[in-house]
């Protein structure tokens, strides 16, 4: 049975709860779980059967908590990027109704309604940007998009791990650990395009 | 008279300036014969002298070779050499050294001649046997499992060690380079795009220096783009290639190592290649370490500091593990990892290595702008000097068929009214520009335009052609000349360094043409011809820059250049340091 190296998982664990990695260091060796950052240049070898099943669980609620984490900070940066939407196609509406030009009723109101539905295209393009088309894969419709996809690898990874401690299956607990690992290998993608800390 | 007298002095001197260029071997040159016998003496004192500071006062013998050619032992006696030394047959050398006392001293190009005698020494008597530099650095020699044997290798430093073969030609690893090399390090870290921890430690321990690539293509686009650069590919490796797998073990990359090794050597620069097969373990020797990326990458970040390559790859050992640099079947300097040291034996078209380093015999160090600026000089200086040379040469010549000055002139200001279709008594009413061109260019004008000059021209394309025709035996494996090395002026160390006493021989030959051309020529030119002008020209400007640019000069040519480089060495060094300092600034 080939184990695969944890790496996704040791950083995100790192990062989260660096004394539950090292109990699992301890548990369930061989396997990329170190305290210390590796990166192994050879293959690892094969370091036989471990009760990994627990290990699914344990790490299937940090992932669940780690997600949830993004997801909160997603989703502000989401209402921010709405709250500046509204503000700006309000400001563009106002100033295209000519409420502004009506209220000063001369050459400056013109000026300056004009000056302000300006501003608001601009800023209404910038979130656009933003929101978007930024970074390519760092912006946030898309990480939005990758969040949601997340999810539900998590939820089938979750299924996986009840299946297999119900049928006593390696192979199928091997995936779901494996199918972890890499969602924590996004999650860890997202967070250095976010900015925030991944270690 | 006067003109009898000039003549025949210079011929005497070209006579000379031809003994000189002579090779020993055709002439038997009593004079270098005696030269070299003082050599030898003077050798062995420095020999003696480096034995004596790499004794560090410890008791022991030094090994090394009589003047008979057997072995000879000379005692060590508390940092002191001894007067006499014991000759002893090489078949009781082994016997002879397992039974002394104290550290036996072989100076290195013992080791390098007679490797396998030091060999047997070893094993005698491990750790007692050290090979010593001409300035007296003292190296130990050990015995390394390699494989199923063992093999004797010099241990540099606590973690580096060299093959016999690889530590005579060291001096390229010691040379100053690495700042620049560094300035021109190019780290490409094959990592996956979700391997967030690895790329931000890249990153910080290497700056702007590193390049992180998640598939072949950028990774070949990125190698293709690094020209003149120490490039550095970090990644995993399974069997001959590199292979880049995502966090599901799922293989996103795979590249041959062959294929990058290749790209970089188009692109004339330095591979270190880091990776790691199946745990780096080779068969019954050595631990079972494993090369890590993230240590990797610390160690070249604070490698980089170093000042020669071998520093650059201790350091690196440091972190990495102990590093052995042996070469490989082209004859380049390669550094593997000790823990699979098997591999380096193949040149990336079989299974993976771990560290590799393929420093080829002449690196390209990148050209900085000063050395851009210096060559430009040196160029435009060379230039100066050939002109120089064809104009004050062009006055001599005519002296070696005893032609004297005034002759010369008189021919050369009626040549240049007759070219111009002028009237004769105008040789009189020159203008003064016109007297000082034909001052500097008339001779060589006339030397140049001498009647046939077609035939001439033949003439020399035919010995040209024969000499050429016997260059592959005569510059092939020609004994080195012993070019003293104040002739070495910057510069001119790539002329010196081809010349050996076959080819000059050779340049002789050419030289043959020139002098078949003088003799085939006549001194009162029929200039009015400008075909025959040109061609005449043309003909004694092809031998000259084939003299000048084929690497394999005439001793006595090459000797006249140096002299005149090192008379005007001086200025030439401000201009270069002056330039050094300019770019310094400037950057």
């Amino acid at each position: 049975m080939r184990v695969p190296v944890l790496n996704a998982t040791a950083d995100a664990l790192r990062r989260r709860s660096p004394a539950l990695l090292a109990e699992l260091e301890a548990r369930f060796p061989g396997i990329g779980l170190t305290v210390i950052p590796k990166r192994p240049l050879g293959e690892h070898s094969d370091t036989g059967p471990q009760r990994l099943s627990e290990l699914g669980d344990i790490l299937l609620r940090e992932a669940r908590g780690d997600l949830s984490e993004l997801i909160k900070v997603l989703s502000a940066r989401a209402r921010r990027i709405s709250l500046v939407r509204v503000g700006t196609g309000a400001a563009s509406a106002f100033a295209s109704a000519s409420l502004v030009g009506l209220l000063l009723s001369n050459r400056s109101g013109q000026l300056v309604a004009a000056m302000v539905a300006l501003l608001a295209a601009l800023g209404n393009l910038l979130i656009t940007y933003v929101d978007d088309f930024s970074g390519g894969p760092g912006s946030t419709s898309k990480l939005r998009g990758t969040l949601t996809e997340l999810t539900r690898q998590l939820t089938t990874a979750e299924g996986l791990c009840r299946l297999a401690k119900v049928t006593d299956d390696e192979q199928a607990l091997l995936q779901a650990i494996t199918q972890i690992n890499q969602i924590f290998g996004e999650i860890q993608a997202m967070r250095a395009l976010l900015g925030l800390s991944v270690q | 008279m006067l003109n009898y007298l000039v003549s025949r002095t210079f011929l005497c001197i070209v006579a000379l300036l031809a003994c000189i260029s002579i090779p020993n071997a055709t002439l038997a040159d009593p004079v270098s014969t005696a030269l070299r016998a003082g050599g030898k003496i003077a050798a062995k004192v420095a020999l003696r002298d480096a034995a004596i500071r790499a004794s560090g006062r410890r008791d022991g013998a030094l090994l090394s070779l009589a003047y008979s050619g057997s072995f000879e032992l000379t005692p060590i006696k508390g940092g002191h050499l001894h007067v006499e030394a014991t000759e002893i047959d090489r078949k009781l050398l082994a016997d002879h050294a397992s039974h002394m006392q104290g550290v036996m001293l072989i100076h290195e190009d013992l080791l390098r001649d007679h490797s396998s005698l030091v060999e047997e020494l070893v094993k005698v008597r491990p750790d007692a046997i050290e090979i010593f530099d001409s300035n007296g650095s003292p190296s130990s020699l050990k015995l390394a499992n390699r494989g199923s044997s063992e093999r004797i290798v010099v241990q540099a430093s606590k973690n580096i060690t060299f093959s016999p073969k690889a530590w005579s030609e060291r001096a390229l690893l010691q040379q100053n380079i690495m700042r620049k090399l560094s300035a021109r390090m190019k780290v490409i870290a094959i990592v996956d795009r979700t391997d967030a921890v690895q790329r931000r430690y890249f990153e910080t321990a290497l700056g702007d220096r590193v390049t992180v690539v998640d598939g072949a293509e950028r990774l070949l686009a990125e190698v293709r783009a690094s020209r003149n650069r120490l490039v550095t590919v970090i990644g995993h490796v399974e069997g001959e290639n590199f292979v880049l797998r995502d966090a599901a073990g799922k293989a996103l990359m795979r590249e041959r190592i062959e294929s990058v090794h290749r790209l970089v050597d188009d692109a004339n620069s330095v591979s270190l290649v880091l990776g790691c097969e199946s745990a780096c373990n080779t068969i019954g020797t050595g631990p079972t370490a494993v090369i890590d990326a993230l240590m990797a990458a610390e160690a070249i970040g604070s490698a980089s500091r170093a000042i020669t390559p071998l520093q650059f790859l201790d350091n690196l050992a440091n972190k990495v593990g102990p590093l052995h640099i042996d070469t490989d079947f082209y004859g380049r300097l390669r550094v593997v990892s000790e823990y699979d040291e098997r591999a380096s034996d193949r040149i990336a078209s079989r299974s993976g290595f771990t560290v590799r380093v393929l420093v080829s015999k002449s690196p390209q160090v990148p050209m900085e702008l000063e050395d851009w600026i210096f060559r430009s000089i040196y160029l435009v200086m060379l230039s100066l000097y050939v002109l120089a040379f064809l104009v004050f040469g062009s006055w001599m010549l005519p002296f070696l068929l005893g032609v004297g000055p005034h002759r010369v002139w008189s021919v050369t200001k009626d040549s240049y009214v007759d070219f111009l279709e002028r009237p004769r008594h105008d040789v009189d009413n020159l203008t003064s520009w016109e007297e000082i061109l034909l001052r500097f260019f008339g001779p060589l004008s006339v030397v140049v335009g001498a009647v046939g000059v077609a035939l001439v021209a033949t003439t020399n394309a035919l010995i040209a052609t024969i000499s050429y025709l016997f260059i592959p035996i005569f510059a092939g494996r020609g004994k080195k000349l012993a070019v003293p090395s104040k002739d070495l002026a910057f510069g001119a160390e790539w002329l010196g360094q081809n010349a050996t006493d076959r080819t000059a021989a050779t340049a002789l030959l050419l030289g043959g043409g020139i002098s078949g051309y003088l003799t085939a020529s006549s001194f009162y030119v029929a200039a009015s011809d400008l075909v025959k002008w040109c061609a005449g020209l043309a003909g004694f400007l092809t031998v000259f820059v084939v003299l000048w640019i084929w690497p394999t000069l005439a001793y006595g040519w090459f000797r006249i250049l140096g002299w005149i480089i090192r008379v005007t060495q001086f200025p030439l060094r401000s201009i270069q340091s002056a330039a050094a300092k300019l770019t310094r600034l400037s950057a």
